[in-house]
């Protein structure tokens, strides 16, 4: 799994239930990590990570604001929660060991 | 009206996404398009969701729809390649004939233009192998490089003062004086490629020197470098190093051997002596014209600061006149020369295009013949698509079949190329050959052509077939599309045809017009006899007066040059009655004697001829004047006679009278206005005889005109020429240009018949139920051939309205470089527009005879 699709997974994981489609994403990914992605890259990260079994989604409603097209909700299942998980704790672990290396979180 | 993202991007978005992700894709765009419209205007938002749009274009940024993954797929894909090779060979063998035309018309296409490449890239590499190339000049005066001799002065003045150059060269081409006798012992022949150069010559310029020492070789006096080929001919297996020569009068020692060059060079020569040897090279002046002049710049020194400081001493050394054309020296690039002074670099180019658009042409019919047999390949597109076969699969399917295909296209192309060189360089007068320098340029530019052709011929089937609607083929109803294109890539090509055929009856009339116009001169039966040495061009009286009294001789005159080589003067001319500031320029001269006008066939309009032995004096010159010069006198011409005429209006030396007038006559090539002429007595300038015959035997009177002059000069060998062969020669780079347009004129309409040959049977074998229903109904052959005919004679006639245009501008445009040329008339165009249709028409009724002959219930029983 590539750094982008696990924050895009992340993101996902933290949006309300009924809330994460491709373009809410997009706008999320934007305002927390500063980041402009492209729409198919995050569809295309999306659908990936269906693929594998760490998400799972379902048609939303049209709007008119979406000139008619349904959304596709995103959730996160437990499979993507326990991956996120796993890397969250790789990081931890590294960073305390950085951090007793390094005390103070200054090298 | 709420604001959308543009309609072209959505299509691009429809296009370039597989349907499972579409819609909600779709839908984000439109949100995502509001919001910035909203937020930051129509312009950001617009462009936001034009990077969108292009950024979801890009490959594997979505992955693979699950679904369409067929089960194929999953062994490897191998089964499928192995039943996409089996199809296409298939189609190909079953149709043998759409696969000639296709392979045949683009191998043709793509030898042409292999074979021009190869002629283009010969002319390019003229002089580039010196080592110094790019630092090399050739010194020039006037403007646009237009005088290339250069005074001695162009060595002596500028070597000290002209910090830029690290060698000044001076060459003689003594050749241009007349064939030269080169004697060794018994041996004796006429040489013409002879100069004399000053000692750097082969530090300046790269020839490969095989024994010698290039540094030191022209170091003294009376020594000479010698070709291989030379060595091999004067001295056979004996070591010729220190061996003696004679040329001409001198006698010179061999003190090297150089190899032939490793590429062109405008520099090609048999003989380089020493300058030394030469005595009047020795003095300097700045009035002289003999040299041709190079230049070797110090590294990094740029050529514009030289020619500035050239200018700067030339001011200094002539003062006032330093304004003047021939006092304005100039630097030529010695790489650039072959295509700047030596040819013109338009035909070259001209040619490159050619080459072009026989290999567009080319390509024009593969995409017509494939897109033609769609329909016919319809039913298997449908098939595979209704298996499970995905787009892109199709469209690399028949991109790979168009790359086939151009593949077996460049081999037999080559093939085609490599059996016709010889013949090609016997129409253009080269001597190229695929050697391994040339397959270093030759293999990536068939690769370029194989992967440029595969693509661009490929594109249109692989796009339109693979597009098809599996439903509606297999029910039958997928119409022909592309007809629009097809018809218009056909009228292109017809168009270039029409171009071609009318700029090759343009240039053949033109070389026809410019070989029999009467040139004022008896040029068919004039002997240009080159004469060899001082003595003998001051004794020339004895030989021609031995000549003249042969019964098949008619008069017999000598001249410092001949009509179609007549050398003008640099100085400035003025005459009686002129301003005091006014001078004429140019001004030709031919130093002749009293049988001048009888020997050439001129008409003396009023006056006489030259004094016959007259032996001028300072000041008192006789003239015969041409027409244009009286004019640019500003005189009658039946008050020119006994006016004066200065030849050099700087000094009363060349001062005279004018004792008669001659009609105009060409001297030069039919380019240019007859220009200003005149004859005089100049004993120092005599160089070639030139003898009337009679009408009559001319074998005969060769044989005779050998024998006396065998009696007369024993020692030197007989050459001669008529003067047409030199008139003839100016037009060298026409006539090339003639015969290399009708050929791939020729070339350029086959390819395209192939290509409406291919078409024609497609339309009738769509037809062909019509046919038959309307043959049931009383339709007579006749009628059916024009209604299969008529739609491509149609397209002919558009293509010539659209060619005959174009090829009008184009051909007026060159003609304009004739001072005398045909008129542009209507004659042409007709026969162009009837050639075309007749082609045209004869290509297309084969197939509808066939078609309308055949019987109906072939095409019917079915129904």
């Amino acid at each position: 799994m590539s750094e982008f699709e696990e924050l895009v997974l992340l993101t996902v994981a933290s949006m309300p239930a009924e809330t994460a489609y491709g373009l809410a994403v997009q706008e999320a990914l934007q305002k927390e990590a500063g980041r402009l992605a492209s729409l198919a890259s995050i569809h295309g990260a999306l659908y990936r990570m269906e693929r594998r079994g760490l998400l799972r989604s379902d048609l939303g409603g049209a709007t008119h604001e979406r000139g008619g097209r349904r959304k596709r909700l995103f959730t996160v299942t437990t499979a993507g929660l326990t991956t996120l998980r796993q890397r969250c704790d790789l990081r931890t672990r590294l960073w305390q060991q950085a951090l007793h290396l390094h005390p103070g979180g200054t090298p | 009206m709420t604001p959308q993202p543009p309609r072209f991007l959505l299509w691009l978005l429809r296009r370039g996404c597989p349907p499972e992700y579409l819609e909600p894709l779709e839908g984000d765009l439109h949100a995502q398009y509001r919001r910035w419209h909203a937020r930051q205007g129509p312009r950001r938002a617009m462009l936001r969701a034009s990077l969108e749009v292009l950024l979801l274009l890009r490959p594997f940024v979505l992955p693979r729809p699950e679904s369409a993954e067929p089960f194929y797929e999953k062994a490897g894909g191998f089964v499928m390649w192995k039943n996409y090779l089996t199809v296409v060979l298939r189609a190909l063998r079953r149709r043998k004939g759409y696969t000639f035309i296709n392979i045949s018309g683009l191998a043709v296409g793509i030898a042409c233009c292999l074979l021009i490449f190869l002629y283009v890239r010969d002319e390019r590499s003229f002089d580039r192998f010196h080592e110094h190339a790019d630092r090399l000049y050739r010194m020039t005066r006037g403007a646009a490089h237009a005088i290339t001799s250069t005074p001695s002065n162009a060595r002596f003045a500028f070597e000290e003062t002209v910090p830029e150059a690290e060698h000044i060269v001076r060459v003689v081409d003594i050749g241009r004086f007349g064939a030269q006798v080169v004697r060794q012992e018994d041996r004796i022949f006429n040489e013409s490629r002879i100069y004399y150069a000053d000692p750097a010559f082969f530090t300046v310029f790269s020839f490969p020197f095989l024994r010698g020492d290039p540094t030191t070789a022209l170091e003294r006096p009376n020594t000479v470098v010698l070709t291989q080929a030379m060595a091999e001919k004067y001295f056979g297996p004996r070591d010729p190093l220190g061996q003696q020569i004679q040329l001409g009068n001198t006698v010179l020692t061999v003190t090297g051997i150089v190899g032939p060059p490793p590429g062109n060079t405008h520099l090609a020569f048999d003989f380089v002596g020493s300058m030394g040897t030469v005595r009047w090279a020795q003095r300097a002046d700045w009035g002289s014209g003999n040299f041709r002049t190079y230049m070797l710049l110090r590294d990094g020194a740029s050529p514009a600061a030289a020619e500035a400081q050239m200018a700067a001493v030339v001011q200094q050394a002539v003062g006032e006149e330093a304004e003047e054309a021939r006092f304005q020296y100039h630097l030529q690039p010695v790489p650039a020369i072959h295509l700047q002074s030596d040819t013109d670099a338009l035909y070259l180019y001209l040619f490159a295009a050619i080459a072009v658009l026989i290999l567009l042409i080319a390509c024009i019919n593969y995409m017509n013949l494939a897109t033609a047999r769609a329909t016919r390949r319809a039913r298997e597109v449908g098939l595979r698509k209704v298996v499970g076969a995905r787009r892109g699969q199709l469209v690399a399917q028949f991109y790979g079949e168009s790359a086939l295909m151009a593949g077996l296209a460049v081999a037999l192309g080559l093939g085609l190329a490599v059996l016709l060189l010889p013949v090609f360089n016997g129409v253009s007068g080269k001597n190229l050959a695929l050697d391994a320098a040339a397959w270093r340029f030759v293999l990536p530019a068939l690769a370029a052509i194989w992967a440029i052709v595969g693509l661009v011929a490929g594109s249109y089937p692989a796009l339109l077939l693979s597009s098809f609607r599996p439903a509606l083929v297999l029910k039958g109803q997928a119409q022909a599309r592309g007809a629009w294109l097809r018809k218009g890539l056909v009228v292109f090509q017809f168009a270039i045809s029409v171009f071609l055929i009318v700029g090759t009856l343009v240039v053949l009339q033109q070389l026809r017009f410019v070989q029999t116009q009467s040139l004022g001169l008896d040029q068919e039966r004039v002997v240009v006899l080159p004469l060899h040495d001082g003595q003998q061009a001051q004794d020339y009286r004895t030989l021609a007066e031995a000549l003249t009294q042969q019964p098949e001789v008619r008069a017999a005159t000598i001249g410092s040059g001949y009509p179609g080589r007549i050398r003008r003067t640099f100085n400035e001319a003025n005459a009686e009655g002129m301003a005091e500031d006014a001078y004429i320029d140019p001004v030709y001269i031919l130093s002749t004697d009293e049988h001048a006008v009888e020997a050439l066939g001129l008409t003396l309009l009023v006056g006489r001829g030259l004094s016959p032995n007259h032996v001028p004096e300072a000041g008192a010159h006789e003239y015969v004047l041409n027409e244009a010069a009286v004019r640019a006198a500003g005189w009658q011409v039946e008050e020119a006679v006994g006016r004066w005429f200065n030849l050099y209006r700087g000094s009363s030396e060349l001062r005279g009278t004018v004792v008669g007038v001659v009609q105009d006559f060409h001297f030069q090539s039919l380019r240019q206005e007859v220009q200003p002429l005149a004859f005089y007595v100049n004993p120092f300038q005599r160089s070639y005889l030139m003898v009337r015959l009679h009408a009559g035997d001319l074998p005969g009177a060769l044989a005779t005109l050998e024998q006396t002059w065998q009696a007369h000069a024993p020692e030197t060998p007989f050459a001669y020429s008529f003067l047409d062969q030199h008139f003839d020669a100016l037009y060298r780079a026409e006539q090339r240009m003639g015969h290399l347009f009708t050929v791939f004129a020729g070339l350029a309409i086959l390819i395209a018949c192939l290509g409406l040959f291919g078409l024609a049977a497609f339309a009738a074998e769509q037809r062909r139920k019509e046919i038959g229903v309307r043959k049931v109904l009383g339709a007579s052959v006749p009628n059916l051939v024009r209604l299969l005919s008529q739609d491509f004679l149609l397209l002919v006639a558009v293509a010539f309205g659209l060619g005959a245009p174009v090829a009008w501008l184009a051909m007026s445009r060159w003609l304009e470089r004739f001072a005398f040329h045909i008129d542009l008339g209507v004659g042409v165009f007709a026969i162009a527009f009837l050639l075309a249709v007749v082609i045209a028409f004869a290509t297309v009724s084969y197939q509808s005879l066939r078609a309308a002959t055949a019987n109906p219930i072939q095409a019917l029983r079915y129904e």
